[in-house]
């Protein structure tokens, strides 16, 4: 085994790998589009094996959100609210079911979310920025609560106002009872008095919706953990005749009357809400009330057909463009310059195998990073190639002349790809989503060209040497 | 097949006639600054917000959807349609997002009945978010720019080849920068991505030239700084031609065929990959011509003086 060969084996092994790497990309590629949902639908393990596309591309939703940390109990340090707020918001997601959501932390107070493929982005932006702060109330309806009720309405104040900033109005504070506070029932029906919170859905086990209602309606049945439901039992115990008042998010969603002691830690939530609300109520209680506010700061959302679209118009460009190229190269260098096409060729596939190997996302823009680094790998083998033309007019033989001209373009070459490559890091570093799709296809479409442009021609053209197939070099 | 064969095209005589060239760009630029009032930044540095909306069936009058959007007590907004699609931009900073979605959208569909509407793309951009963008644009900028000077002054062993070829992209960039305000297109985040590419591509350019100059500086001594400039140009030449040729096809190609978002980013390419080959021979290598015969010639004086002062003696 000599060298040339041992270069030639690793260069086929790649290629080899490449496309085995490619392959399930490929078949996806020619996949109907039924089959295509069927298989996001059943998750299919395909689905980890094909190129991850960008939200600009495949269709869907990119928030940002902010954890308002005003309304943050003074207890709670911000970041771990925020990583609470995080995880809670996954697990929320997790139920709604997305295929490959993205969820992080950015920053100190920022929550980055991406929803690829998402159909309803509303129905999601409502499941995420939901507080869910659930809370069992007693509802007071002492004097002194009823003469709060009364100066609260007169002074046209609303339970919220009221909560908000409590010590601005003194004269309601003054006669609410100890650790009370105003809410408001649920489509409008009047205000209650409720006493300190008892529970909360922190001590909840399980949330689902049943249709166990007077008419039939769906109802959200919980169930308490074993702490949860001792207390829960001993507060029925104590509270017979008295009304509970289950609040969600502020809101008093319905107030039974306790008959008896409830010892086995379950309770019913009744409100006025149809399927769609209660299955979105069940799915936030599970998963956990966030620690504070959210607010959206950020959106982006792609329709599917939009991106489609995109699809069709970067792949079309790019092809245009690319195809131009390879003509020109073949015309203009001919023999040298269907070696330098191979090596376009392979710095496309390979290219495209390490951005499926390694899960990174292809954007938009990060298909014009593609066309660009070929254009880049044409520099180089253009570089080569007139350095080559000029080595030959010094009347050096053909083997010399090809010799020199790589010999003395690489540090060209290098030193080009390279400080392109520092402009492409920054970009990473400091851009957002399809401008990271940008600079991370430029990157390693650089690094690659780097060993396309310059080894596996100067390979090519050793093996042709060697065994003779080219005597003398058309340029 | 071959463009040309050698030429011996005289780039240093020339040089004061072409600074002329780059004087007049920069004109330009600023002009179309001035003309323009600004750039027109979009909705990732202003804060907004972005609806795209498209149609069943094409609309007939487009004074109704603006009259739709009107209604909802928005007045300061832009909109642009093209066959089916609209999309209208409001970069006022909007505390309540969601309600203006739905207002739009609901005011819209009243005004079209029988012509349903769907909700292509929205993009919102809060006014935190915004001026973060806008940081970390400024950042990527000054980060990628250091890090060029660096690496450029530690390959050539000189600050001076470095600053050169910066001055050589800030001339692309800006200048680009002026041709985007000229044709009023908006400054968003892929403006930035592009900006950066022509700066890569630019000092791309300028590093092969350097290179040769350099190399023929070691083999050459006994010829004028100035003809091995001008020799190193020509033998470069057909390779700058080639590659410029190659970067512009695929760039046009994008900007004819590539679409909307990939519109304005090929649009930047193309002017930029006039201005780095143009920079690199007319900007960057001129200025180190200059700065090193300046300093020669002092060195000469000083060379003088001394033996002049040691004849006193």
């Amino acid at each position: 085994m000599n060298k040339i060969n041992w270069k030639l084996w690793i260069t086929v092994l790649l290629l080899v790998f490449s496309v085995w790497v490619l392959w399930p990309s490929i078949n996806w590629f020619m996949m109907s589009k039924d089959s295509k949902e069927q298989a996001e639908q059943s998750k299919d393990p395909i689905l980890s094996k094909i190129l991850k596309l960008g939200l600009d591309l495949k269709g869907g939703t990119h928030l940002l959100l902010e954890v308002d940390t005003s309304k943050l109990d003074e207890n709670i340090k911000l970041k771990d609210a925020v990583d609470r707020a995080t995880e809670i918001i996954r697990n929320r997601i997790d139920q709604f079911g997305v295929t490959e959501p993205m969820i992080a932390k950015q920053g100190d107070k920022w929550i980055f979310i991406q929803l690829p493929g998402i159909k309803d982005p509303k129905a999601a932006k409502d499941l995420i920025g939901k507080t869910a702060l659930l809370e069992f109330r007693i509802v007071n309806n002492s004097q002194e609560a009823l003469k709060a009720l009364d100066l609260l309405t007169s002074s046209g104040i609303k339970p919220a106002q009221y909560r908000e900033n409590s010590s601005k109005y003194p004269e309601i504070e003054g006669i609410l009872p100890e650790g009370s506070s105003i809410f408001e029932g649920k489509s409008g029906d009047g205000y209650y008095v409720l006493d300190k919170a008892l529970l909360t859905g922190a001590a909840l086990t399980n949330a689902k919706v049943e249709f166990g209602g007077q008419f039939g309606q769906p109802v959200v049945s919980i169930e308490f953990s074993k702490e949860g439901g001792r207390v829960f039992a001993d507060v029925t115990d104590r509270n017979r005749e008295r009304n509970l008042a289950i609040v969600l998010d502020g809101i008093v969603q319905s107030a039974p009357v306790i008959r008896n002691r409830i010892p086995d830690g379950k309770a019913v939530i009744e409100g006025s809400f149809n399927a769609e609300d209660a299955r979105l109520l069940a799915t936030v209680l599970r998963a956990g009330a966030l620690p504070a506010p959210v607010k959206v700061i950020e959106e982006r959302t792609v329709g599917p057909s939009l991106g489609d679209d995109s699809i069709k118009k970067g792949f079309m460009s790019s092809l245009v463009g690319v195809v131009i190229v390879f003509v020109f190269m073949l015309v203009y260098y001919k023999t040298s310059g269907i070696i330098a096409d191979i090596a376009l060729a392979l710095n496309l596939i390979i290219l495209m195998a390490v951005m499926v190997y390694f899960r990174f996302t292809l954007t938009l823009p990060g298909v014009a990073g593609i066309a660009l680094t070929l254009a880049m790998a044409v520099d180089a083998n253009v570089l080569i190639l007139e350095r080559i033309r000029e080595e030959l007019a010094t009347g050096k033989t053909t083997r010399v002349a090809v010799d020199a001209g790589y010999q003395k373009v690489f540090w060209t070459i290098f030193d080009a790809n390279f400080t392109t490559l520092i402009a492409a890091v920054f970009l990473f570093q400091f851009g957002s989503g399809p401008i990271k799709g940008f600079a991370v296809t430029l990157s390693i479409g650089l690094i690659i060209s780097m060993f396309t442009a310059i080894s596996i021609t100067k390979l090519i053209y050793e093996f042709l040497f060697k065994e003779n197939f080219l005597l003398k070099i058309k340029i | 097949m071959q463009f040309f064969k050698s030429t011996h095209i005289d780039f240093i005589g020339n040089r004061k006639k072409i600074f002329l060239v780059s004087a007049l760009f920069l004109v330009i630029t600023i002009a179309a600054f001035i003309y323009r009032g600004g750039p027109n930044y979009g909705i990732d540095f202003t804060g907004g917000i972005l609806m795209q909306i498209s149609f069943e069936k094409e609309i007939t009058d487009l004074q109704d959807v603006r009259n739709a959007i009107e209604d909802v007590k928005i007045t300061s907004f832009e909109l642009q349609t093209s066959e089916n699609l609209i999309m209208i931009r409001a970069k006022t900073n909007l505390e309540s997002q969601e309600e203006f979605e739905k207002n739009i959208k609901e005011s819209i569909q009243n005004k079209f009945p029988n012509n349903h509407i769907k909700v292509e793309r929205i993009e919102y951009v809060g006014p935190s978010v915004g001026k973060y963008l806008s940081k970390q644009a400024l950042y990527a900028f000054f980060f990628a720019f250091i890090g060029m000077i660096v690496y450029i002054a530690f390959r050539f062993k000189s600050s001076l080849w470095g600053i050169a070829s910066v001055l050589g992209i800030i001339h692309d960039v800006v200048i680009s920068f002026g041709f985007v305000i000229l044709a009023n297109k908006e400054v968003n985040i892929t403006v930035v991505a592009a900006l950066l590419t022509v700066a890569g591509y630019s000092i791309n350019d300028t590093i092969v030239l350097f290179d040769r100059i350099k190399e023929n500086l070691r083999f050459s001594s006994k010829e004028t700084f100035g003809n091995i400039i001008n020799k190193s140009i020509n033998e470069v030449l057909v390779r700058t031609v080639v590659t410029s040729l190659t970067v512009f096809i695929v760039a046009s190609s994008l900007f004819f065929f590539g679409g909307e978002v990939i519109h304005t980013f090929a649009y930047i390419m193309v002017i930029g990959t006039v201005l780095g080959v143009y920079s690199t021979i007319f900007l960057c290598t001129p200025l180190v011509y200059e700065w090193e015969v300046r300093r020669n010639n002092r060195l000469k004086m000083a060379l003088k003086q001394g033996v002049v002062n040691s004849k006193k003696k």
